[in-house]
């Protein structure tokens, strides 16, 4: 009873964001967020108050994760980020950063809040419908046909991870096995509805990244007893192979929660011993080769098969399961009182020892068309293979994604810097329709929609972590970079390379303006040479979720009147 | 101890006003809530605020109590029903100061419902209301606009209200209370909750959602035999409280066998039944889930109860939970499922069922999207509060005489046998007749108070039996009641012209304490069926925007100049004036005033003509009004706080805490008496 301590009452703010001190922690976590974005992203190290585990990191999920937030309003932000993540696998930055700005420049200006939500809300439907559009300049199909598109989509996940260390000859060599992966998880031909395969990667520490590599089959623990001379046994040829989920340590199946009263003779173990025994011998009767067990097996009959010449593979874990599965052809047997029926039995190609890093593991061959394969992904040290580890599921998660739209984004900030032009062209036109609509005034959807230009243009700037100039051209809407120490008073039409997604050499034709000032209003144009390949790609249902997502907090975060925590 | 006084209880009420009031009305913004566990909560609904506040005055938690009660029976209404509140508070501490005691306000305020209210709804109000019926989609999404946008963002409520619309239609729910009333019993498991994806991408889907994955998936097309069960097919070795003796090897092997034989039996009648779907409460055993893969049927498992139910329920078939022997199936169990897949949810993966159309319905489920759970859940709780108004509103409100007629027939039984002593109450009567003036209502105050004590002590040895009557009313308590002498004099035949319906504007000075022989079941039965019926139609709708407010205070007013009480009076202009504060709130400043003279321009003909921007229902608004009056008269009832620590109430024992409970749920007994000593 005296450890009963009595609730706290909880503690209010209203108003929150007219709170110098709340916008204060939204602009350090904007700060956070903005010098982690793009290529040239600068890495943050978290390491928690008790010591432990350091991590270094640059990728929205695993930093907004690991950072415990003081304020609830922070709270709000990472979890809408974290979980548009969780279901798109990219754009978490970028959903940050212009959520946080739309907030940042909605406070500025003399518009009731409400009015600002309904103008954000408008302003992203003409967004939306412009991206939906199949004349949208920032958008380009995904031809499937070709690995071109599916490169610079991998590209573009993989390069905007820096805390992966890689060097452009390993970006390139890591984009193109990703793919490969990718490839492999597509079956060739399968009557009905396609279900893409699996890829396991497997993480070898302290090996280059070219030593990255995609095996066809799976890897599995090379267990212990096994001898190299059993293997060259069974080098070649197909094997049957037995699969078992159920558990052979040899515990009753089902014994419920009642009493056993055993008369001293009877042995239970020695029951369910005979019963796996019997099973054993018919795995040994129809020729298994290798036995597979998702749990562990009991020595007694791992002896007895291994007298027999069979492989014994336990505690594979449900994580390889299905993987195994799709890979052999076989059934998992989920009881061991029954006779293993015939059509459960699957089929390896072949076996032969793996050594990745310092493990030795056995690769198991699929025999036919698995669409299984295993990803090999070799790096330095554990906190670069991590990242790339993320980085590398998150590219396969958005060619996945691609399968189902084929469409992508321009990357390398084109499309912030495209979309802001367009919808500051079109928010001129659009303003009248909309005054009655919202019952706004011109001059207060005017500043609305400058404000979220700001805020697109933002996102793009924060890609600049050099102080160098960024701009945009004003026939295209593209994004340009002006590399650091070029001479002041050179022209920018000579000192700029491509643009950001590579889709337009250098040219010095265009006319450009710094990306944070005010530029007279242009309808962009799509670009006009068609045969050019964008050289960064960004996932078209990930942005366009993200843009939705960002806008979408940002209003809520506008509509809050009260705050109340519970402290106790 | 504190006294609680008419300031306090003001004071409580203003405090919570300024929070919710911010959230009320179509412009009100959100409030977000973080707990103590991290948990992220945002709303603008009145009630999700006013629990998640943590509150730790007795008279703001008998509020927030009064406030949880009401929004259980309408879904709706409880900033509403604190700003109310709050006005009729002001009302009554103005009143006092005016002279005017509280207390008796409360008195004056309890028969006002029954006597001046229904009588104005059901001659003045409810004939202005247009229908929802017959089935009207322009209406209902006028109405389900109209309610969301007091409950999320005013960018989601109008695709919020299309998406109401549609799972109406599809379920061809045209407006019948029973299917209104399924679909807000199981809105629990017809809804998914989908965090991390825009609220557009929400949907309706055909079919039922089963919150499981497939243990087992066996493609099947087409529609497909399911059974629905409760138990284990594969009975454990020894189950808990049995004890098992094993004599000797073969007697385990039996064992084992005889179990495993039973799975076989079991897979077999399902054969025979061709079932192609297993839907189970319990966990099946790894055997079962192998013998199914074999046999071709799919497998959900640990389905939660209330889902399988509701499985039952539609497709029409029963739930087998015989423990032994599956060779029971027989034909009633199974069921029959147009389609069954997986589908993908946000980050889980579920069983989707389809149902043919039974009972002229068609179920559907609906995914509910947010990017942050507290979003997703801020629409899910919406929309359960949608799906309960529109329960409601398809549901006629009957008058309150004729619904608790049997309770107040159970509440005399009770009295006749309690009846204190004769002389008393010829005493009470002598009194109470010769009433008119409020020096005699006092009188009648204090009799009333002594009648309930005395009615407190079991007294089995009586005299002649008064029948003394307790006004009925929609809620039970101990009270007492003065009962109503038209109605009286209607049953002894000594007004036989006057009808109860017309009498409902009378004079609650007339209360009296009628002494009569008359047996109240045939009095009660005789008032219900003269009051015949319906107060209020079901569907009945009205514009949003303080057209009930504005139309109540104006035929309260008026009733004021035709009643000569000065009590019901008082307590007209009080609740005609408390109205008020909803549409003052709604619009600030000039534009209220404006409102008000275009209302009273519209007045002469008639107010729904008007293009309408949204619709609300008749009956949650007079509900509302019933709610708050009860609200106020619950907390006026109570006159002391008495706070107690918990080690000396165990010491004190069972009655003391009884007491404090009492205090608590704030049902006093009006006078304090007890607690005073």
């Amino acid at each position: 009873m005296s450890r009963l301590s009595k609730k706290q009452p909880s503690v209010c703010t209203s108003d929150p964001l007219s709170d110098g001190e709340v916008c204060r922690k939204l602009a350090v976590l904007r700060q956070i967020l903005t010098s982690c974005f793009g290529p040239c992203g600068r890495l943050k190290q978290i390491h928690n108050n008790v010591g432990g585990h350091v991590l270094t990191t640059s990728t929205s999920a695993v930093l907004l994760k690991s950072l415990t937030m003081s304020h609830p309003v922070q709270k709000l932000l990472a979890a809408s980020v974290l979980n548009h993540v969780s279901r798109f696998s990219d754009c978490g930055l970028f959903a940050g950063i212009l959520c946080s700005s739309l907030v940042d420049h909605a406070r500025g200006l003399s518009v009731q809040p409400g009015m600002v939500a309904a103008v954000y809300r408008r302003l992203l439907g003409l967004c939306g419908s412009y991206l939906s559009r199949d004349n949208c300049g920032c958008k380009v199909p995904v031809d499937l046909g070709s690995s071109h598109s599916l490169l610079a989509l991998v590209r573009g996940v993989v390069t905007s991870k820096p805390a992966c260390m890689l060097t452009h000859g390993e970006a390139r060599h890591i984009g193109v096995r990703v793919v490969q992966a990718f490839l492999h998880t597509i079956p060739h031909h399968s009557p009905g509805p396609v279900c893409l395969g699996k890829t396991v990667t497997v993480a070898v520490e302290g090996r280059p990244v070219g030593d990255s590599t995609v095996l066809p089959g799976l890897l599995v623990d090379l267990p212990e007893t096994l001898r190299p001379a059993d293997l060259e046994q069974l080098a070649q040829g197909a094997f049957r192979l037995a699969l078992f989920s159920v558990s052979l340590a040899g515990d009753l199946s089902e014994p419920g929660e009642g009493t056993y009263e055993v008369d001293w003779e009877v042995c239970l173990e020695a029951t369910v011993l005979g019963q796996l025994l019997r099973l054993a011998e018919q795995v040994v009767r129809d020729g298994v080769r290798v036995f597979v067990c998702q749990r562990v097996v009991h020595p007694v009959l791992q002896q007895y098969l291994r007298k027999h010449g069979v492989i014994v593979v336990e505690r594979l874990g449900i994580a390889l399961l299905e993987p195994l599965i799709r890979a052999t052809g076989a059934q998992a047997v989920a009881t061991f009182q029954t006779p293993v029926p015939a059509q459960s039995y699957g089929q390896v190609a072949g076996l032969c020892v793996q050594h990745c890093g310092s493990r030795e593991m056995l690769h198991l061959l699929p025999a036919g068309d698995s669409a299984c394969c295993t990803l090999v992904l070799c790096h330095r040290n554990e906190t670069m293979l991590n990242e790339l580890k993320v980085a590398c599921q998150r590219a396969e998660h958005i060619l996945r994604l691609t399968l189902k739209e084929p469409w992508a984004l321009l990357g390398g900030g084109c499309t912030e810097t495209h979309l802001c032009a367009y919808i500051r062209h079109q928010c001129h036109s659009d303003v009248c329709r909309a005054m009655p609509e919202l019952g706004c005034t011109r001059a207060d959807y005017l500043q609305v929609a400058d404000g979220f230009c700001r805020s697109l243009d933002a996102v793009g700037r924060a890609l600049e972590h050099d102080d160098g100039e960024r701009l945009v051209d004003l026939t295209h809407g593209h994004h340009w970079a002006v590399p650091v120490g070029a001479p002041p008073q050179a022209s920018w039409g000579d000192v700029v390379g491509s643009c950001g997604c590579g889709l337009m050499p250098p040219r010095r034709d265009l006319e450009w303006s710094p990306l944070s000032t005010e530029y007279p209003p242009f309808s962009p144009a799509p670009p006009v040479d068609t045969e050019a390949h964008p050289l960064v790609l960004d996932s078209f249902p990930a942005k366009s979720n993200a843009l939705q997502v960002a806008v979408e907090t940002a209003n809520l975060l506008l509509d809050l009147k009260y705050i109340i925590e519970d402290v106790s | 101890m504190a006294r609680v006084e008419v300031g306090t209880l003001l004071q409580i009420a203003e405090a919570l006003e300024a929070v919710v009031g911010r959230c009320f009305g179509p412009n009100g913004g959100q409030v977000l809530f973080t707990r103590d566990t991290g948990e992220v909560l945002i709303t603008r609904d009145g009630w999700k605020i006013l629990t998640s506040l943590q509150l730790d005055h007795p008279v703001a938690r008998v509020l927030v109590d009064c406030v949880s009660a009401h929004c259980e029976t309408t879904g709706d209404g409880a900033k509403t029903f604190v700003l109310l509140l709050a006005a009729l508070l002001r009302g009554v501490q103005a009143g006092r100061l005016q002279g005017l005691e509280a207390r008796r306000v409360a008195l004056a305020l309890h028969s006002f419902q029954t006597q001046v209210l229904d009588g104005v709804i059901r001659r003045h109000v409810a004939p202005l209301a247009s229908s929802l019926l017959p089935w009207d989609p322009v209406c209902l999404g006028l109405l389900t606009q109209a309610y969301f946008q007091g409950k999320v963002t005013s960018a989601h409520c109008s695709f919020l209200s299309e998406m109401a619309c549609e799972f109406y239609r599809r379920w061809r729910c045209r407006g019948d209370p029973e299917g209104a009333a399924l679909i807000s019993r199981h809105f629990a498991q017809l809804h998914t909750t989908v965090p991390g994806l825009p609220v557009s991408r929400s949907r309706v889907l055909e079919g039922l959602v089963i919150h499981r994955d497939f243990a087992v998936r066996c493609r099947a097309d087409g529609p497909l035999r399911a059974l629905a069960v409760a138990v284990p097919m594969h009975p454990p070795l020894a189950p808990t409280g049995v004890t098992l003796s094993l004599a000797s090897h073969d007697q385990v092997q039996r064992c084992c066998s005889w179990l495993d034989g039973r799975v076989e039996l079991g897979i077999a009648s399902m054969r025979r039944l061709q079932v192609r779907l297993l839907i189970s409460g319990v966990k099946q055993s790894a055997l079962v889930l192998d013998h199914a893969q074999r046999a071709g049927v799919s497998v959900v498992e640990c389905v939660d109860g209330d889902e399988l139910a509701l499985f039952c329920h539609l497709s029409g078939a029963k739930l087998f939970d015989h423990p032994g022997d599956w060779s029971l199936i027989r034909e009633e169990y199974i069921a029959t499922v147009m389609f069954c897949q997986p589908v993908v949810l946000g980050p889980d993966r579920f069983a989707h069922v389809g149902f043919r159309e039974g009972r002229g319905l068609l179920p559907h489920c609906l995914a509910l999207c947010g990017p942050v759970p507290g979003m997703a859940d801020q629409c899910v709780s919406a929309f359960r509060g949608a799906v309960r108004m529109l329960q409601r509103v398809f549901e006629p409100v009957q008058s309150h005489h004729q619904q608790s007629g049997e309770e107040a027939n159970e509440n005399t039984a009770i009295y006749t046998v309690k009846r204190p002593n004769l002389h008393n109450k010829v005493g009470l009567h002598c009194t109470a007749t010769s009433i008119g003036d409020n020096a005699n209502l006092n009188t009648q105050f204090t009799a009333n108070e002594r009648l309930q004590a005395l009615l407190r002590c079991p007294d089995k040895s009586l005299g002649p039996l008064c029948a003394g009557q307790s006004q009925p009313r929609l809620n039970t308590e101990t009270e007492a009641e003065p009962k109503d002498q038209t109605s009286d004099r209607v049953q002894n035949g000594k007004a036989p012209g006057t009808q109860p319906g017309d009498n409902f504007g009378n004079e609650m000075c007339s209360d009296v304490l009628a002494v009569s022989g008359v047996t109240l079941g045939s009095h009660t039965h005789k008032l219900g069926s003269a009051s015949s019926g319906v107060l209020i139609e079901a569907g009945s709708l009205l514009p949003v925007g303080g057209t009930f407010e504005f139309l109540l205070h104006h035929y309260l007013l008026q009733h004021t100049s035709q009643t000569s009480c000065p009590d019901t009076q008082a307590a007209c202009r009080l609740v005609a004036g408390a109205m008020l504060c909803v549409p003052r709130q709604l619009y600030s400043g000039k534009r209220f005033l404006e409102a008000q003279s275009r209302f009273t321009r519209t007045l002469t003909a008639d107010p729904t003509s008007e293009r309408v921007q949204g619709l609300e229902s008749l009956a949650c608004k007079y509900q509302l009004v019933v709610s708050a009056l009860q609200g106020l008269r619950t907390l006026l009832s109570v006159d002391v706080i008495l706070h107690t620590s918990v080690r000396c109430q165990k010491e004190r024992g069972r009655e003391k805490g009884e007491e404090e409970e009492e205090e608590e749920d704030g049902d006093g007994d009006g006078d304090g008496e007890e607690e005073g000593s």
